[in-house]
């Protein structure tokens, strides 16, 4: 491979030719990629912790907890956790719309952020790692 | 009706500040090898250099993410600095060896 050699238990990299330099410039895609990737796991795991946490009567709220992809930029990714509007309560026969009140009075969304918050770090690590380890150089 | 009454968090990744790290860290690495064998530095200490380099904006990165992450976190959204950790082992200009684990 142009760039790249393995010798014994050392790996010679040569970043001004070949496949390294050409990685080497992927790698803020990757990276971005993988932070998309981890976000999105990130927010699916934090919506399944807020539909165990919430307190259910007809389960229209915690039908309406669900992720939204967000914003996008050149260099950035958005994701949302949300909860209320969306479903239609049987028993008022509106949106939910008291996603809120219930929040203030018995913590869903809070509980379940705190709990994420810890593995987010992790998550955005782990998912970045796998995404670096896809390039050509990499594949050793 | 409505989005009023919704709770919402955002996540949010940027990922510019890590590009530009990483097109600044390319150009200074670059610099520190070329100086390097211009005055004639055994290659061992070269690759002394660059691996301390290495570990100093690994961790420098690693702590800025950190702190990023706790101070924006909260109800109205979360903003997460990007961690670097994984790109370091990337980063050295020029020709570098990277030690690979035994088996």
């Amino acid at each position: 491979m142009d760039g790249f050699a393995v010798a014994g238990n050392l790996i010679q990299l040569d970043f001004n030719k070949g496949v390294a330099k050409r990685d080497i410039a992927e790698i803020p895609q990757k990276l971005l990629e993988g932070a998309e990737e981890a976000i999105l796991e990130a927010a699916h795991l934090m919506s399944g912790l807020a539909k165990v946490h919430v307190r259910v009567d007809t389960g229209s709220l915690r039908d309406s907890i669900r992720v939204e992809r967000g914003g996008k930029g050149m260099h950035r990714r958005s994701v949302r956790v949300r909860a209320g509007g969306y479903i239609i309560n049987p028993v008022t026969g509106r949106l939910v719309d008291y996603a809120v009140i219930v929040e203030q009075r018995y913590p869903y969304m809070k509980p379940a952020w705190h709990e994420v918050r810890s593995q987010v770090e992790a998550i955005i690590n782990r998912i970045c790692l796998a995404r670096i380890a896809e390039l050509e150089s990499a594949q050793v | 009706m409505s989005e009023q009454h919704d709770v919402t968090y955002n996540l949010h990744v940027d990922a510019s500040p890590a590009a530009a790290e990483l097109r600044e860290l390319n150009r200074l690495l670059t610099t520190y090898v070329a100086l390097a064998r211009r005055v004639g530095l055994p290659p061992e200490l070269m690759d002394l250099i660059a691996k301390a380099q290495q570990a100093r904006i690994a961790i420098d990165t690693l702590t800025r993410s950190i702190q990023y992450f706790y101070t924006v976190s909260g109800p109205i959204g979360w903003a997460l600095g990007l961690g670097g950790l994984a790109l370091t082992a990337f980063m050295v200009a020029d020709v570098m060896e990277i030690g690979r684990p035994q088996y």
